[in-house]
């Protein structure tokens, strides 16, 4: 489970997992542009059955972010 | 997971249905392509976003035998790709080109005045529709042998008139299918033409929702569960709307209802109003309020708020849609908001029943209906996504007939002649650009300007040259330093684009200008209006005596869009990298593009007019 977001981060942007950490994010990941952003938001909705508010969608910029987001969704990502 | 293996005709299996999936899947397929798959090359043009469809359709049609790569066209550059020969979309030489187009980009009135246009004005916007289509599919056929698929158009999720839509004449939904028809009519009489019927697919997401087959065979019900919930809200709407007079009067909030932020707090320029989220958003709820205004409704504003600087929203903010006189009466102080019904209701002389109230603010909802039992107040959610179903589902205004003593007929619409002029069949991308009228405002930046260019600066990846995402302050600090600055709203008949440009000039020695930041919003692309920025800031430099401009393009992997803009523009080269560029300033550097009408706001004020 703790690695489920850097793998779906990975697959979205066709990278390896080991070039992701959570500090990962737009800046600093190429290729983690605009859809693929738009695209992750929407696989991790997918992959945990939830729902981001677009303002959740518009702050998810880094792994840790997004862990965190999902924490407070209450989905376990260690 | 119980997948078929793939066969020679199911080349690859299908991914889970969520983007992450088919991502990989469609990198999988181009980086190592099943064997036997017949490639097609494939064009898309829309007026939307589609470029995120990519994988998708890589995946399905690998599923189904075919290798595509998908070319997506600019955004919502219809007759800019399709009637120019020299046009990115010939160069990729597709053998299937899929125009997807909606309605509402096309013509937004059908969808947000509609209840103020007379029979002959939907008659006059469908004929429009249909010589767009007649020109475009005519052009691709001048420069291509491609066949041509026109994805139909899809009913909006929230329809114009509420209830009474249904029975008025004409029916919105009638109006979305006569331009499906014309639509069809086009395929039938052109070679290699077909209709991608994505109305329908729309229509059989919804009735899968709609249907239950267990239902139906057991209990013969041929409703969903879902569906039988959404049948007792119709009924009870009706009903409603039948034995209680609808809500004559709308009385609306400011701070975050009409539009978002705090107006004491943010000021004008910080409120979130305009093309971007959240700002899109407030603007649709403005959108809404019009259309209610069209139909009878009268408007009004309940608002603890310092009346001057609320008056000056309506009159300077350039993104507001609704203006000071569609509001029949306003209660702008500090006293509390039942008062300020009272005292509307007596102005209109209407009785207080009549009232529906929107505020975001529980506290003021639940003070008024406290206050004022009678008064219908509306439960406003959070989020500003949801704020127009809000106002439908209330069923407040909902009527079973509109008549057309309720339609508040707006101003007219538009004079005959140029109905007539607009009508005329755009053949050559020159005559499309004529038609669409484009008007390119510029300004200086001012103190006023300066947080929203530097958001543009912040944001705009695509057609901009040097990429530098200044601070306000790095802004401010350069202008006090004798740069020049421009911001650059641009509008055409189709509608208005908003802040969409910008540009600086720095002064170098030998009367040279170097070209700091250079920018335009990819919605404002393919209109001819980065030639009018150019010309406004070349107007600017030359005032000050500059000879030159040299211009430097920084490739980021991102802003091609912006690559050749120098070299299209009479730049000469200074470097063999193509970084440097220099333009003499003579007349015709001062010159805006053909079609493009500039006006210049001299004293830098964003918003004006």
């Amino acid at each position: 489970m703790a690695d489920k977001v850097r793998q779906l981060v990975a697959r979205v942007i066709g990278t390896p997992i080991e070039a992701i950490d959570d500090e990962s994010g737009p800046d600093t990941v190429p290729g983690w542009d605009s859809f693929s952003h738009i695209d992750l938001a929407l696989s991790l909705e997918a992959e945990f059955g939830i729902s981001f508010t677009a303002e959740e969608l518009m702050d998810l910029v880094s792994v840790r972010i997004i862990k965190m987001v999902l924490h407070e969704k209450g989905v376990s990502v260690g | 997971m119980g997948r078929d293996a793939p066969t020679m005709n199911r080349p690859v299996n299908l991914p889970e249905a969520n983007p992450a999936a088919y991502r990989e899947a469609a990198r999988r397929i181009k980086a190592d392509p099943p064997p036997g798959l017949k490639t097609m090359r494939l064009a898309v043009l829309s007026t939307f976003t589609a470029e995120s469809l990519g994988p998708y359709m890589i995946v399905e049609c690998a599923q189904r035998g075919l290798r595509v790569e998908p070319w997506f066209g600019p955004y919502n550059q219809l007759e800019q790709q399709a009637l120019d020969p020299a046009s990115p979309l010939y160069a990729a030489d597709p053998e299937v080109i899929v125009i997807a187009a909606r309605l509402e980009d096309l013509m937004p009135d059908l969808f947000w005045r509609f209840a103020s246009l007379s029979p002959e004005e939907i008659d006059a916007q469908l004929a429009l529709v249909a010589d767009r289509y007649e020109s475009l599919v005519a052009g691709i056929r001048r420069n291509s042998t491609a066949t041509v698929l026109l994805s139909t158009f899809i009913e909006p999720l929230r329809p114009p008139l509420g209830l009474a839509g249904a029975l008025h004449e004409p029916a919105p939904g009638t109006v979305v299918e006569r331009a499906n028809a014309a639509l069809a009519a086009l395929c039938r009489r052109s070679a290699g033409v077909y209709l991608l019927d994505l109305a329908r697919a729309a229509l059989e997401m919804g009735l899968d929702r709609w249907n239950d087959p267990k239902l139906a065979y057991l209990a013969r019900i041929p409703l969903s569960a879902q569906a039988q919930i959404e049948v007792g809200r119709r009924v009870a709407r009706h009903l409603r709307a039948l034995f209680f007079p609808p809500c004559k009067c709308l009385v609306v909030d400011l701070d975050n209802t009409l539009w978002g932020g705090v107006l004491g707090e943010d000021g004008l320029e910080g409120l979130a109003l305009g093309p971007d989220y959240p700002g899109s958003a407030y603007q649709d709820f403005q959108r809404a309020l019009a259309g209610l205004r069209a139909q009878g409704i009268v408007l009004a504003i309940a608002s603890k708020n310092d009346a001057a600087a609320a008056r000056e929203v309506f009159e300077k903010h350039p993104d507001m849609v609704l203006g000071w006189k569609d509001f029949a009466a306003v209660q702008i102080h500090w006293e509390d908001k039942a008062s300020s019904l009272r005292a509307i209701a007596r102005e209109l002389n209407i009785a207080t029943d009549a009232l529906a109230f929107y505020d975001d603010s529980p506290v003021e909802r639940e003070w008024v209906r406290g206050q004022l039992p009678e008064v219908t107040v509306i439960e406003v959610p959070e989020s500003p996504l949801e704020r127009v179903r809000a106002l439908d589902d209330s069923g407040a205004f909902d009527q079973l007939r509109i008549s057309d003593d309720d339609r508040r007929r707006a101003d007219a619409y538009r004079d005959e002649a140029d109905r007539e002029r607009l009508r005329a069949l755009a053949v050559t991308p020159d005559e499309f650009q004529r038609g669409l009228g484009t008007t390119v405002r510029v300004g200086s930046l001012t103190a006023e300007t300066i947080g929203r260019v530097v958001q543009l600066m912040a944001k705009t990846n695509q057609f901009n040259v040097t990429t530098r995402r200044h601070t306000g302050a790095q802004v401010e600090a350069m202008l006090t330093a004798g740069a020049q600055g421009l911001w650059l709203r641009a509008s055409d008949r189709y509608g208005d684009y908003g802040l969409v440009g910008a540009a600086l000039a720095v002064p170098e020695p030998d009367a040279a200008w170097r070209i700091d930041t250079f920018l335009l919003s990819c919605r404002a692309l393919g209109r001819h209006v980065e030639g009018a920025l150019l010309a406004a800031l070349a107007r600017r430099v030359a005032r000050q005596n500059g000879r030159c401009l040299i211009g430097e393009f920084i490739a980021t992997g991102r802003n091609q869009p912006a690559e050749r803009f120098f070299a299209e523009h009479r730049f000469a080269s200074l470097d063999a990298s193509g970084r440097l560029w220099r333009l003499e300033l003579d007349a015709a550097s001062l010159e805006p593009p053909p079609f493009v009408a500039l006006e210049t706001c001299d004293e830098g004020d964003a918003h004006g007019g």
